[in-house]
């Protein structure tokens, strides 16, 4: 079922400009129940998960005010709200630094006039084509960006060899990027 | 190609919170001086937001809503956050609220019970108060001058947040960062022009040679 971004954006402002209770409460419908299963899956047990989505959300109502829909999403947002919430309170074990091969120290280049839509825009295009990648696929860079595994913590859990995990991990974000480039990208 | 650096785990672990904090401080403050970081660090997060919306729910209390209701109760919602450097006469302080609101936060904070650092004239290091396994430090240094050789036992990530340095790798502006593997020697020479404040993160100690490392050998 798709997510009515623009709903959720107005809820947002009308708790910023009204403290509109009745806004607030659809959003917490929506969101503290997905908070307190992300808590969940990242080992807080129910009671713990249960007090930070709580407090998450008071968050929320406080820094409605702060929100832009241009610069991300309010799903977004949320997330990075809980996110941060949940590196203050739940501790864990953070990742040691990068091997200098990493692709992420890879300089970064400006952008490319086809990749010059807005946050919001490209936020959006995102969403639209995660679901269209291929199982395989999908499951590692769920691994990767949300649940913030290792590609060798993901290769030890799924048994796959460390460079099958990072091809399909380079396949996944090259499928993301042709088609916001609209397929005009050279090919890899 | 831009995104090829999203394949890495770096940006991953960022977007997942799993980084540790003083390189989750440098990924977040060069998106503040980085326009194109910026959209690389959006289109992380918007992987893991669209993870999270489409998250399963876990059913909260049943009064779960009304207990939230109650502690906000009195509470209006914030107004922009308001961000005051109070002694516009320290220069230091001046230059700091030119930076990234992330970073210019946490340089406030350590400045309220550390001081800046001098190793050597013309060089301000400020250790930032970071709960990480590595050390994050602020780095101010004059045009023109250059650090003395030094070299590494961990990794060292250097952000350029003003000015530029070169060193024995190359030359990096606003909104690189310069990677030092362990062992690697270098005297990184800040450019004529704007002061070079840098975000530094070193996971391992950082050795002196020459002279200063002599000192410091001294010292320890």
């Amino acid at each position: 079922m798709p997510v009515d971004a623009a709903r959720f954006a107005a809820l947002l402002s009308a708790i910023a400009s009204r403290q509109d209770r009745d806004a607030f409460a659809e959003l917490f419908a929506f969101y503290a129940p997905r908070v307190k299963s992300y808590l969940m899956r990242l080992g807080a047990p129910d009671s713990q998960a249960e007090e930070i989505a709580q407090d998450v959300m008071a968050t929320v109502w406080r820094k409605a005010g702060l929100y832009d829909s241009a610069q991300a999403s309010p799903s977004t947002w949320i997330f990075r709200i809980a996110r941060n919430r949940r590196i203050d309170v739940l501790r864990r074990t953070q990742r040691p630094p990068l091997d200098g091969e990493d692709p992420s120290l890879q300089p970064i280049q400006a952008l490319a006039p086809d990749e010059a839509v807005s946050v919001a825009q490209a936020e959006q295009m995102v969403r639209d084509l995660l679901p269209s990648l291929p199982e395989e696929q999908l499951v590692l860079i769920h691994a990767a960006f949300y649940e913030g595994q290792s590609h060798a913590e993901i290769a030890e859990q799924t048994g796959l060899p460390l460079g099958t995990v990072k091809s399909r991990i380079r396949l996944a974000l090259e499928k993301l990027r042709v088609r916001l480039g609209g397929g005009n990208d050279r090919p890899v | 190609m831009n995104q090829d650096v999203l394949r890495g785990e770096l940006w991953a672990a960022y977007a997942a919170g799993a980084l540790d904090p003083a390189m989750n401080l440098l990924i977040e403050t060069q998106a503040g001086v980085a326009p194109p970081a910026a959209r690389i660090l959006g289109m992380a997060e918007a992987i893991s937001g669209a993870m999270f919306e489409a998250e399963t729910p876990a059913p909260l209390r049943a009064d779960a809503l009304e207990r939230v209701l109650a502690k906000i109760a009195n509470e209006p919602a914030e107004a922009a956050a308001m961000r005051a450097v109070s002694d516009r006469n320290d220069l230091l302080l001046a230059e700091i609220s030119t930076l990234p609101a992330v970073l210019q936060d946490a340089a406030i904070c350590t400045l309220a019970r550390r001081k800046w650092k001098r190793p050597t004239p013309g060089l301000r290091v400020l250790e930032l108060e970071v709960e990480s396994q590595g050390k994050a430090e602020l780095i101010r240094i004059e045009p023109g001058l250059s650090i003395p050789k030094h070299t590494h036992e961990g990794r060292e990530y250097t952000l350029v947040l003003t000015g530029a340095f070169a060193d024995e790798t190359g030359r990096y502006g606003v909104g690189d960062v310069s990677f030092a593997d362990p062992g690697v020697k270098h005297r990184p020479r800040a450019e004529p022009g704007d002061v070079c404040w840098n975000l530094a993160v070193t996971y391992g100690a950082l050795k002196w040679t020459g002279a200063l490392g002599l000192v410091q050998r001294f010292l320890n």
